[in-house]
């Protein structure tokens, strides 16, 4: 066929292709809705009390419940499932296509969605959000496809979301020298932050504010621009520990333990921020910040949860998984249990 | 016998040589015909879709929801003009000055009637939520408006509401943040009345010949008052609870023609029936295949459940339907309930 002959042909291929896909979208996708039905239905109660049924298998990691308890999450075989935790039952239509490993999720605060970081065939990681109510039952994709984030051997994800400004923030790590932090806004954009190094991160649950510790130079460092460093007097090597909800930042006085931690807003001074003694050193990782601002001491050797602020105690027996909502969350052989504090 | 051999090996060298040859050949073609058409259909598309006589309610949505939205208004403004703009979108039309004319609302009911249904069209589904007495409507703000806005069934819970849907619009900002789609409902935009109290803007701030436009206001018998008013008016005429988006949708049970098409999107908006009835309504999309409503199929819905004045309030990812407990919708962003200025709930 003749170049000139053959272009001809094409040309008016692509305005066949073109004109039918703008006719579809004319007449049937953007067209006026001319077919409107009203049903009288049941709306969906809140469930009131929460007895668990869930087994886990020993396979199971990274155990988490949604904040009001009634569903539960964790990472088995590379992949999350949720359950009902009334029934331990497999909520729907949380799927995975072939080739996907799930590398972490996180609960929204608030609800019962979880937003789930997918490495697909070892090239990129995307994010879903998947709600866990009857009738909701659906994974959306965050993001689109030209936003990606590139995967990696080996590589390990870790989020943090605001629930007010709906920020999320994403550190990837590729090495054990190299970790990249990524910022998914309320419109879908992803940013790369400029980091390299990263530690544990924190984000303000109110507002647009993100700490992170700099391994580099053993350093906290903020995306706020008028406090770019958590600087305490008297510390050499904080520690990042978390935020509440209240805008609040916990620093340990030590990278890796601490025996106190101190706490305050990115928009105060750090000289006015308050501090908690913890009585003996503690590692960083057994610190946990509740989103209301209680300090918990988690001592997995004697399965004992102590408040740093009151000094109560409360026990439990098996593995410890989290604290949620004044509930201790953990498995005694398998078993799912909620200890209330 | 060697030689036929020889020659019969060397000829079918020759013809697996062409095969592939021709092989190579296709899948070249077959390529530059790919490139071609994505090259050729990003070059033409604009021209088809925004100048042709064809294809109005495509090029309507495109323009509408480009426009709405300060990150994509180049999909438009890079090929049209203000004026082609305008007119695809309809902005610019002659508004029908109307005096609302409220004797024709006879509140009918009194009791604690209250409908939950679903709505389900080929493009959207959504939820309403009809209350027979009025007055038990109002309108509720954030507890610390200025510092941080709160999500729809927070307000109703501090409320003790049963039901609630989002209202008004905000600056799309954090109070300590620079980047914006931070907002967290902290800035209002418009105005709010509750129990009578002028809530914002501060009354020290008040502009009293500042119009507002698409108000949703009630007054103390229960009437729905829709349009353009300033605070002042507002207030002469009564009424208790109110706040602004727009735009106006149904006044005195025609339906408005004046507003520019935003495209399909999740919506939120308010009406009233003949009898006094209320009507919420949350329509969800931004989800999969299903975009969301036109303004145009929202004031479908509110006409064909006979509502005689309606409003449209804020939409988008703010777009939430808080009853009995639960938010029941699924909103837009991450699926996740977005915090919001104002709403508005039905007392228990």
């Amino acid at each position: 066929m003749k170049a000139s002959k053959r272009i001809f042909v094409w040309i008016i291929i692509s305005l066949v292709l073109q004109c039918s896909v703008y006719v579809f979208l004319d007449k049937v996708y953007y067209a006026p809705e001319g077919n409107i039905k009203y049903t009288d239905v049941t709306p969906q109660v809140p469930q009131k009390k929460i007895t668990p049924k869930v087994v886990l298998n020993s396979y199971a990691k990274n155990i988490s419940l949604s904040d009001d308890l009634c569903y539960t999450a964790y990472i088995s075989n590379g992949q999350v499932t949720v359950v009902d935790t009334n029934t331990g039952k497999a909520t729907g239509n949380l799927t995975y296509a072939s080739g996907v490993k799930c590398l972490a999720y996180t609960w929204i605060p608030h609800s019962d969605v979880v937003i789930i970081a997918e490495e697909l065939n070892g090239k990129q990681i995307k994010f879903y959000s998947y709600d866990a109510e009857p009738e909701k039952q659906e994974k959306v994709e965050i993001g689109s496809a030209k936003d990606s984030v590139p995967a990696g051997r080996n590589v390990t994800v870790d989020m943090r979301i605001s629930d007010q400004t709906g920020v999320l923030y994403v550190k990837v790590g590729y090495s054990e020298t190299l970790d990249k932090i990524y910022r998914i806004d309320r419109n879908e954009t992803i940013n790369r932050i400029v980091a390299t190094n990263v530690g544990i991160m924190a984000e303000d649950y109110d507002d647009d504010q993100l700490a992170y510790e700099d391994l580099v130079h053993d350093t906290i460092r903020t995306d706020y621009t008028p406090k770019p460093r958590i600087a305490i007097s008297g510390v050499y090597k904080p520690g990042l520990i978390g935020s509440d909800e209240n805008d609040n930042f916990y620093v340990g006085n030590g990278v890796e333990q601490s025996s106190k931690v101190y706490y305050g807003k990115l928009t105060d001074n750090t000289s006015s921020w308050k501090n908690i003694s913890l009585g003996t050193m503690v590692k960083n990782n057994s610190i946990v910040i509740t989103q209301n601002g209680n300090v918990y001491i988690v001592d997995r050797e004697n399965s004992k949860v102590t408040d740093a602020k009151s000094n109560k105690s409360y026990s439990y027996e098996g593995n410890f998984w989290q604290i949620n909502d004044g509930y201790i969350v953990y498995t005694d052989g398998g078993k799912l249990m909620i200890k209330k504090m | 016998m060697k030689n036929k051999s020889n020659s019969r090996q060397y000829n079918t060298r020759m013809v697996k040589g062409k095969t592939q040859v021709k092989k190579v050949k296709k899948l070249k073609l077959v390529v530059y015909f790919i490139i071609f058409q994505v090259l050729f259909g990003i070059a033409t598309a604009p021209i088809i879709v925004y100048y042709s006589p064809f294809f109005t309610n495509l090029r309507k949505n495109i323009v509408g929801t480009a426009m709405s939205t300060d990150s994509h208004e180049f999909i438009a403004t890079l090929f049209l003009s203000q004026k082609q703009i305008d007119e695809i979108i309809g902005s610019g039309k002659a508004s029908v000055a109307m005096t609302q004319d409220l004797s024709k609302v006879n509140i009918a009911y009194k009791d604690k009637g209250i409908k939950f249904s679903k709505i389900n069209g080929n493009k959207f589904n959504g939820y309403m939520v009809i209350i027979d007495d009025p007055t038990r409507v109002k309108v509720g703000y954030s507890s610390k408006l200025g510092i941080t806005g709160q999500k729809t069934s927070q307000i109703a819970k501090e409320n003790n509401a049963v039901a609630a849907i989002n209202g008004g619009g905000f600056d799309d900002k954090g109070n300590n943040s620079t980047a914006i789609y931070t907002g967290d409902g902290a800035l209002p935009i418009g105005l709010i009345i509750s129990k009578g109290n002028l809530i914002f803007p501060k009354p020290n701030d008040l502009n009293h010949q500042q119009v507002y436009k698409g108000v949703a206001a009630i007054n103390g018998e229960g009437d729905l008052i829709v349009g353009d008013f300033t605070v002042d008016q507002l207030l002469n005429k009564g009424v208790k609870e109110a706040l602004s988006f727009g735009p106006t949708l149904i006044e005195n049970g025609q339906e408005t023609t004046d507003f520019t098409s935003q495209g399909a999107d999740p919506r939120t908006a308010i009406g009233q029936r003949r009898d006094g009835a209320i009507i919420l309504l949350t329509i969800d999309g931004r989800q999969g295949l299903q975009a969301g409503a036109e303004l145009e199929d929202v004031q479908k819905v509110m006409e064909q459940e006979g509502a005689w004045n309606a409003v449209n309030l804020d939409g988008g990812a703010s777009t939430t339907m808080y009853y009995n407990g639960k938010v029941q919708n699924s909103p837009s962003d991450k699926s996740m309930e977005r915090p919001v200025p104002t709403a508005i709930y039905v007392t228990n």
